[in-house]
């Protein structure tokens, strides 16, 4: 099996070197012949004759070694390609659109797989993220309706939480800004990002060498200190470690007091981080800040949510928005709701979570004699299965995989459709040209070939500039994008692999009618 | 030279390797040893000889280099490889079962009876 490959790659690369040496090693054999008839006594004359009438006609033996050595079919696909090569050298609009159309198909649907992959399915790259939360303000306003959500978070509310809430590991941060490092003759401009001390330990990655900032540095007047991103420590200083000369950030020197792991990604991109040191007053409070919290051990992300609410008195810098103080969670038993309440008890429409062995069907009709018989005056309105509640709370999600796998497939479909019309166009262009090889003596196979060649061709470079613009789009949107990864080999070669089959399952059924042409069709055409 | 009397099929590329395995060979050699060391009576078709030839070389049964003959032309020699001994040992241990059994067929006589 082996020797059959490496035979046929020798054959294929050095075509014209096999076809030399099967003349010298023939023309060989006839001199050698006609030696040893001379040496019997014929004259060379009837020598050279005879030898080559016992070596019979040198070109039908030739094609026989040429099939022996599986060479018939490297020549045949050889001349497809130079075939397909004049055809798109004859016709460059045509390959341009055709390597175009699979090019934005195969790097647009890529980069946002990549995309939609990051923010939707992947997990957060840190320990245990589903310890992980964000704390979210509400207000209420008197000009308007309803309740207002934020993410922003004030240097005072860092204060209470970090002081007075025990249920999680608080942090807070800010997004990056740009400034200006010196290091020694190094001048750099680098995007710094703000964090409370214990940002790094919440979030679960400490750094690989050195510490954390410490609650004394993370208060306003303290030393500055400097914890280094991986590639930044390993440009500035080589991986020394540790490091004595101050960094000057702004002008002003900092200590370097930690260097982050290799693979470590930051809530957004950054390269080094100082301390946030928000409060309640002066520099630090500020109000643009985002808090996150990881869960301690033993604390549901309700009775952390339960420890927050009411807590936080915020007073809004625009003075515009009055706060609601909590949006209290409690638990009562139902019968001992006392009467006043009943009103109330209606308004919120409770939910009652039944956990049963017994058939649906009657269950309904005595869940609601159940409920009658703690307050007639709660209307039942419906029974929902717990698998039709959490269909429900999947429902967007789920519209969202589904919307965008259907663009996907919508994207392929009109690139299959493109496909089989430029091929569709080129076969019924061709009728004629195809007839008469039909009918000397090609095959359907052949001319289908012939035909679909130069699509496939083009289909596949179009997949290459594809991968190409692919891992380009997807490096752009890295930089807007926290955790889009340009390599992932597994959907980019899925994805080229899948459109050449496409491509060339469109080739075979576009090109499917010259299997049934005839020779009265080519005449018709005329 | 006359056609190879009806040989079974694979038997030419048999003898070939058999050739080939006494020592290396050029393509006209081997047809001048499987005559000689058959006494005249195994006449390979020249036509046939070497489809044969790159059939085994292309299946790594035999490999082949550029020499000069006896008489100073340049000449592609073949020599048996691995794969091709191995093969020949089979193909001769099955040879000589069917020669066995054909000669067995042919040597019976009737039964008395």
């Amino acid at each position: 099996m082996l020797a059959r490959l490496r035979s046929w790659v020798a054959g294929a690369l050095r075509r014209d070197r096999v076809e030399d040496e099967m003349d010298a090693e023939m023309r060989f054999h006839v001199a050698q012949h006609v030696d040893d008839l001379v040496a019997r006594g014929v004259a060379r004359a009837d020598a050279e004759r005879q030898a080559r009438a016992a070596f019979g006609r040198v070109e039908s033996v030739k094609d026989a070694c040429r099939q022996a050595r599986a060479l018939d079919a490297i020549d045949a696909v050889r001349r497809d390609i130079r075939y397909a090569w004049r055809l798109l050298r004859r016709s460059p609009g045509f390959a341009l659109t055709v390597v175009a159309t699979l090019a934005l198909c195969i790097g647009a649907n890529t980069a946002i797989f990549s995309v939609v992959d990051a923010v939707l399915f992947r997990p957060l790259p840190y320990p245990q993220p589903e310890r992980l939360a964000q704390v979210l303000t509400y207000y209420s306003d008197s000009r308007h309706e309803g309740e207002f959500w934020g993410t922003s978070q004030s240097g005072g509310a860092w204060e209470m939480l970090r002081d007075g809430v025990t249920t999680a590991g608080w942090a807070a941060f800010t997004g990056s800004t740009r400034l200006n490092l010196v290091a020694g003759r190094n001048v750099q401009y680098v995007s710094q990002q703000r964090v409370t001390s214990g940002y790094f330990s919440v979030i679960g990655i400490p750094p690989v060498v050195g510490r954390e900032f410490t609650r004394e540095e993370d208060r306003p007047g303290a030393p500055r200190v400097v914890v280094l991103s991986h590639a930044l420590w390993q440009h500035l200083f080589n991986g020394a470690w540790p490091l004595t000369t101050p960094l000057l950030l702004r002008g002003e020197p900092h200590t370097i007091v930690g260097v982050m792991p290799q693979d470590f990604i930051a809530t957004i991109p950054a390269d080094l981080w100082t301390p946030l040191r928000p409060s309640r007053t002066g520099e630090g409070a500020g109000e643009n800040y985002t808090i996150i919290g990881r869960l301690k051990p033993g604390i549901t992300l309700p009775a952390a949510t339960a420890s927050l609410t009411g807590n936080v008195r915020h007073k809004d810098s625009f003075g515009t928005y009055e706060p609601i103080d909590s949006l209290p969670v409690v638990y009562l038993p139902a019968s001992q709701l006392p009467d006043g309440l009943a009103m109330v008890h209606v308004w919120f429409s409770p939910s009652w979570v039944v956990r049963t062995s017994s058939p649906q069907p009657g269950l309904v009709k005595s869940l609601e004699r159940m409920i009658a018989s703690i307050d007639p005056q709660i209307p039942f309105a419906s029974f929902r299965r717990i698998d039709d509640l959490k269909s429900t709370a999947l429902a967007p999600e789920r519209f969202e995989a589904i919307l965008l796998g259907s663009f996907s497939a919508l994207a392929l479909l009109l690139v299959a459709l493109g496909l089989y019309g430029l091929i569709a166009k080129s076969v019924a262009a061709r009728t004629h040209e195809l007839g008469i090889r039909m009918a000397l003596g090609s095959t359907a196979i052949r001319a289908m070939r012939t035909v679909a060649l130069p699509i496939v061709a083009l289909a596949g470079l179009g997949i290459a500039c594809g991968a190409g613009m692919a891992g380009l789009s997807t490096r752009l949107l890295r930089n807007q994008i926290w955790g889009v990864t340009t390599d992932d080999p597994l959907s980019l070669g899925g994805a080229a692999v899948g459109l050449l089959l496409l491509a060339v399952a469109v080739s075979i059924a576009a090109t499917w009618r010259i299997a049934r042409l005839t020779p009265a069709d080519t005449l018709r055409h005329e | 030279m006359g056609k190879l009397p009806g040989l079974l099929p694979g038997t030419l590329e048999m003898l070939i390797l058999k050739a080939v395995s006494l020592g290396p060979l050029h393509g006209y050699g081997a047809l001048l040893r499987i005559r000689q060391i058959s006494n005249e009576v195994l006449q390979v078709e020249q036509g046939s000889l070497y489809p044969a030839l790159y059939r085994l070389e292309h299946e790594g049964y035999i490999q082949s280099t550029w020499g000069t003959s006896e008489n100073n032309r340049r000449a592609k020699y073949y020599t048996l490889t691995r794969a091709g001994a191995r093969r020949l040992r089979q193909d001769s241990e099955q040879w000589k079962r069917v020669a066995g059994a054909v000669a067995s067929v042919m040597g019976a006589v009737p039964e008395e009876g």
